[in-house]
């Protein structure tokens, strides 16, 4: 039977960091809260209404009470066990239910603070579409083929319109494929049976375009490539450069490293340029720009879709490039390039 | 629990057949009635064997919550019956058991204070304050004090230290590869263990007074 217990003026019923199973409910008389908050000393307190619960979190899950509850002129509380309390609780689903939404919003809002301090540390929260895919890919190249074949037929049934839908749907051949050539389940039995049908697996070719990057090796191989396109660059073989870079797609480079994915953006446009594939430079610069608008290239990126226009005999379009360039602080030898274009072109006009 | 609730909410699964796979939305939750089940994530590049459930257990329920991405897969080890709820039914179910509710109340009291304690983790901008600080929350979780004088064994790994704190895995790795040369913890297969906790709780709990200090200012 749950016992009352009468409180004095300025009486504590518990204190942060005492350790105990009982849960309380304020019968009459008032009761504060003090507790500490997650980001300061400073302390927060909370009054209570008369028929208020207390001390159900800590007791329930066995922890450390984290405030202090006491009376400051005095209170009666009603003391339960939590043998008591789960007895109450069965017969009272609302106040379970209430308790429930209480509790669910508290865990929401603590979700929230902790997902703003991850992304604002600088770790990557990628789409949830995304997410999915890969791990679509990871089952795949797993050999847990009936996995894979869930997840890109989850991956299509909640995003539609996602960015990979039709390499899911290729994805789901591939899969059905290793099914039929008879490995179905490899891996979802435990690790037995890791080591059958490696061969045969490789019919099953898994890297023909091998896109995402949820392994090392992976993400490894496209940095490879990046590294080669890179240079291909610097040496002036935009041809073979501009093939290398088309082995993947830069966005993948994203999940490698950002720089690199900036990076690549600048020099496959700067690839088209130098080929003479005017218009796709145009383009490809204009997406960089999009995509990097802090850029520190921002005005030789500027100045090429300028020269592109240029050479497509857009000269208006150019001249207004030229313009914006030969205005952007620092003055550097862009903006004098940019200057001098601007003066043949209207010297001839 | 009764037939008629397995009428309304119940569905069963093969041996072997996914439940939901990590990442996929949703917003249901499941009760076991026979039969178990495995949680598996991927981490880093291979795929872990988070927990096995059976009768009696909840998995999924933060969904419900939360309408997040499921954070693991579920595989039906054996043939399985479970009770599936949804926000819509979820009323009928703590009504109609309510030893259910009583059990999601205690999970999400125990979630509640993780999560907290979490956040006091990722409240330091510190790498290396917040991986010696999870290792305190690892303790903590064991029920170990940090008044503890013997050295404590943690069953967890680098992943798992830098997954719960935030930290980049190098990064962590690092910091845990320093700790270890100063002797202060050493690394099993699938353990790590604390050689003096008192000495680690010192130092973060010196860093948390200056970021108080700070905070406070």
């Amino acid at each position: 039977m749950a016992i009352t217990r009468n409180y004095k003026a300025g009486a504590v019923v518990y204190f942060e960091g005492d350790k105990s199973g009982e849960i309380y409910v304020l019968k009459s008389g008032n009761l504060t809260l003090t507790y500490r908050g997650i980001e300061t000393t400073s302390y927060m307190t909370e009054k209570l209404n008369e028929g208020d619960f207390f001390g159900v979190k800590s007791s329930l899950a066995r922890y450390k009470r984290e405030e202090t509850a006491q009376t400051a002129s005095g209170g009666t509380v009603l003391v339960l066990t939590i043998q008591e309390f789960e007895d109450l609780a069965k017969k009272n689903s609302k106040l379970v239910l209430k308790m429930l939404k209480i509790f669910s919003t508290q865990l929401r809002r603590i979700g929230k603070q902790a997902a703003s301090l991850i992304s604002s540390s600088g770790e990557e929260t990628p789409e949830p579409s995304l997410s999915l895919f890969k791990i679509g890919d990871y089952y795949l190249n797993d050999k847990k083929f009936d996995q894979a074949l869930y997840a890109f037929h989850k991956y299509i049934e909640c995003f539609p319109t996602a960015e990979y839908v039709s390499q899911a749907r290729e994805r789901i051949e591939l899969a059905k494929r290793g099914i039929s050539t008879g490995f179905e389940g490899v891996g979802t039995e435990g690790e037995t049976s890791e080591a059958e049908g490696t061969n045969e697996l490789d019919e099953v070719n898994l890297d023909d375009d091998s896109f995402m990057d949820e392994s090392d090796s992976e993400e490894s191989k496209i940095s490879e490539l990046y590294q080669e396109a890179v240079k291909l660059v610097s040496e002036s073989q935009f041809s073979e450069a501009l093939e290398t870079f088309s082995q993947f797609e830069l966005s993948q480079l994203k999940a490698v490293n950002k720089s690199f994915y900036e990076n690549a953006s600048f020099e496959k446009s700067y690839c088209y340029y130098e080929l003479g594939q005017y218009s796709e430079a145009v383009g490809a610069f204009t997406n960089y720009i999009k995509e990097h608008p802090k850029t520190e290239r921002m005005k030789s990126a500027l100045l090429h879709i300028g020269k592109s226009h240029n050479s497509m005999g857009e000269k208006n379009r150019a001249i207004s490039f030229f313009k914006k360039v030969s205005g952007l602080p620092p003055k550097d030898e862009l903006n004098e390039e940019a200057t001098k274009l601007l003066k043949d072109l209207e010297d001839k006009g | 629990m009764g037939d008629s609730l397995f009428d309304k909410f119940g569905k069963t699964f093969k041996a072997n057949q996914i439940i939901f796979c990590e990442h996929e939305p949703g917003d249901d939750f499941y009760l076991i009635q026979t039969g178990k089940v495995r949680l598996n994530k991927v981490v880093g590049t291979k795929e872990k064997t988070l927990d096995i459930l059976g009768e009696g257990d909840i998995f999924g329920e933060m969904a419900i919550l939360e309408e997040a991405p499921r954070s693991a897969t579920a595989i039906a080890q054996e043939p399985v019956t479970a009770l599936n709820f949804n926000k819509a039914n979820f009323e009928t179910l703590l009504v109609s058991d309510p030893q259910l509710a009583i059990k999601l109340l205690k999970i999400f009291s125990k979630r509640i204070y993780e999560a907290k304690r979490r956040l006091m983790i990722l409240n330091f901008t510190e790498s290396e304050t917040r991986v010696v600080d999870t290792l305190l929350m690892l303790a903590e979780q064991k029920g170990i004090s940090h008044d503890e004088t013997e050295p404590v064994e943690l069953d967890t790994n680098e992943e798992q230290i830098a997954n719960w704190c935030a930290v980049k895995l190098d990064e962590a790795r690092k910091i845990i590869k320093k700790y270890q040369n100063m002797g202060k913890i050493n690394l099993k297969a699938g353990k790590v263990i604390i050689k003096n906790i008192t000495e680690l709780s010192r130092f973060v709990y010196n860093k948390r007074k200056v970021q108080y200090e700070e905070n406070n200012q």
